[in-house]
């Protein structure tokens, strides 16, 4: 179970797709987002290919702004299609953590 | 120095994307992406792939199969740690051929200093390669670093070392008493299945190992025969057994080699150049039984020519097929490799009952020289390939 890679891609697309859903954003502050919320090895090539596969779904849309620091950045929407796809992961998710919560206790209380 | 390094890894990572699918839109679109994470990475004071956080390969393999749903593309290598541990396979398949030329060696020339048989022999036999191995393997690594050994590495180098114990029973077998337990086609069986089972499960070796077995059951029924009806001398006389089934026995070995040949150009639609050779040579085997056609015995000789141009040829196209093909020409050549070693063994005095107490250097050769063949071929065919899609890059 060390390897979590698979596990944590997953949900990785329906978290940056709630932080897109929040505001118009870029991928820098994407990270630091994903970072404070406590994913702390998540680097630029884990991100992009989940904000590649996003835009590729047509989940997220981009515009290309001027950055005032640096180069230009990519900021990202979250389009019709996306909204639809993140109340469907909220719904499939709270379901399979309601029976992952249910084997853990059931476990419990057998060794109890 | 940041940006020059950076700018080649990027020119790496946008010919790898191309040549695994990636249409020139989609380049183009990662390439900007990459060139912003690079000033990101420089500004950071790192390089790229530190700031990426994986190797350029791992990432653009996530890329391809979790952003654009393309396959995972197979690994053929490229880091200098791959480069090692593919020295370090080349090296551990190379281990299996070496023992038994080193046994062979000592067997004639050295047969006065060594023990001749147990454990001293063995550890003499075996601690020479294995020493050269660590100090090549150390070598290497000196000269670029090759990381610690990986599970695949460490396959590798068992099936070497389990091989070499084959191949050592083999050699060994009047002397430890398990004569006709672990002979010619049992070794080879043995061989196959640990490559099989070590090595890699996914190419299509499950094939080898049939043939291997199917040839080894036709040499147990030859050697039951040979054993009741030969007579005890030099000469190819078969005596107290009708014509026909003579006939019928003679056919067995080529008949099957003929038969799977004939199988893969006809229903599989596979015409490479040794399918078509070996189908040929076996089919004139099968014919040299019927009499009065025994003159055209030295068509065989022109297919040592043959395999070499057939090589030559399978090489080109190597070069030219580049990706996906390679794998599979690799695999057809270890094939007739193997087989070819099965058609030499076959063609010999087949019917005198002498011949197994004589043969059985010729036959560890055989093995040597096949393992040998492999090896290089596959190397070969292999490093072709990676010249032709360096060319992309």
């Amino acid at each position: 179970m060390a390897d979590d890679s698979q596990l944590l891609r997953g949900v990785l697309e329906a978290c940056v797709l709630k932080i897109i859903a929040r505001n118009e954003t870029y991928g820098y502050r994407i990270l630091e987002t994903l970072r404070m919320a406590g994913f702390d090895d998540i680097r630029d090539g884990t991100l992009y290919p989940v904000l590649v596969r996003l835009v590729n779904k047509g989940d997220v849309s981009f515009e290309t702004k001027a950055s005032p620091i640096g180069p230009d950045r990519k900021y990202y929407r979250i389009t019709e299609r996306g909204r639809h796809e993140l109340e469907s992961f909220e719904t499939t998710f709270g379901t399979l953590r309601t029976k992952v919560n249910n084997i853990w206790k059931d476990g419990e209380r057998r060794e109890q | 120095m940041n940006d020059v390094n950076n700018d080649a890894l990027i020119g790496k990572m946008l010919a790898y994307l191309r040549r695994n699918g990636l249409n020139e839109a989609e380049v183009a679109g990662v390439r900007g992406d990459l060139l912003q994470m690079a000033e990101s990475a420089d500004a950071a004071h790192v390089p790229l792939e530190t700031h990426l956080g994986k190797q350029y390969r791992d990432f653009c393999d996530d890329l391809l199969e979790f952003g654009f749903g393309r396959p995972r593309p197979a690994r053929t290598g490229d880091t200098d740690r791959e480069r090692g541990l593919r020295f370090a396979k080349m090296f551990a398949g190379f281990m299996i051929a070496l023992p038994p030329l080193i046994l062979g060696l000592t067997e004639i020339y050295w047969d006065f200093f060594l023990p001749r048989f147990g454990i001293g022999r063995l550890l003499l036999c075996d601690g020479i390669p294995l020493l050269l191995l660590i100090v090549l393997y150390a070598a290497v690594a000196r000269i670029r670093p090759v990381g610690r050994l990986d599970a695949m590495t460490m396959r590798w180098l068992a099936f070497g070392l389990l091989s070499h114990v084959v191949v050592f029973l083999f050699v060994f077998q009047n002397r430890i008493g398990i004569e006709y337990v672990i002979d010619v086609y049992m070794a080879t069986i043995a061989l196959i299945a640990l490559h099989f089972a070590l090595i890699d499960r996914r190419r299509l070796n499950v094939e080898e190992l049939t043939i291997a077995i199917v040839l080894f059951l036709a040499f147990r029924f030859h050697e039951a025969f040979v054993s009741r009806y030969a007579s005890a001398n030099f000469e190819s006389v078969i005596v107290g057994v009708p014509w026909w089934l003579r006939i019928v026995y003679g056919i067995i070995v080529p008949g099957t080699v003929c038969a799977f040949y004939l199988v893969r150009i006809v229903r599989l639609h596979l015409f490479d150049p040794f399918a078509i050779v070996f189908a040929g040579l076996s089919l004139i085997s099968v014919l040299l039984l019927i009499p009065g056609i025994g003159q055209f015995q030295q068509v065989r000789y022109t297919s040592y020519l043959l395999m070499a141009f057939t090589v030559v040829v399978d090489l080109i196209y190597a070069r030219i097929a580049r990706k996906t093909d390679t794998r599979k020409i690799a695999y057809y050549l270890r094939i007739a490799v193997l087989v070819f070693f099965f058609y030499l063994y076959s063609a010999r005095d087949y019917f005198t009952r002498n011949s197994y107490a004589l043969f059985t250097m010729y036959e560890y050769t055989y093995i040597m020289i096949a393992t040998v063949g492999i090896n290089v071929i596959e190397h070969f065919v292999r490093s072709s390939s990676r010249r032709g899609d360096d060319a992309h890059v």
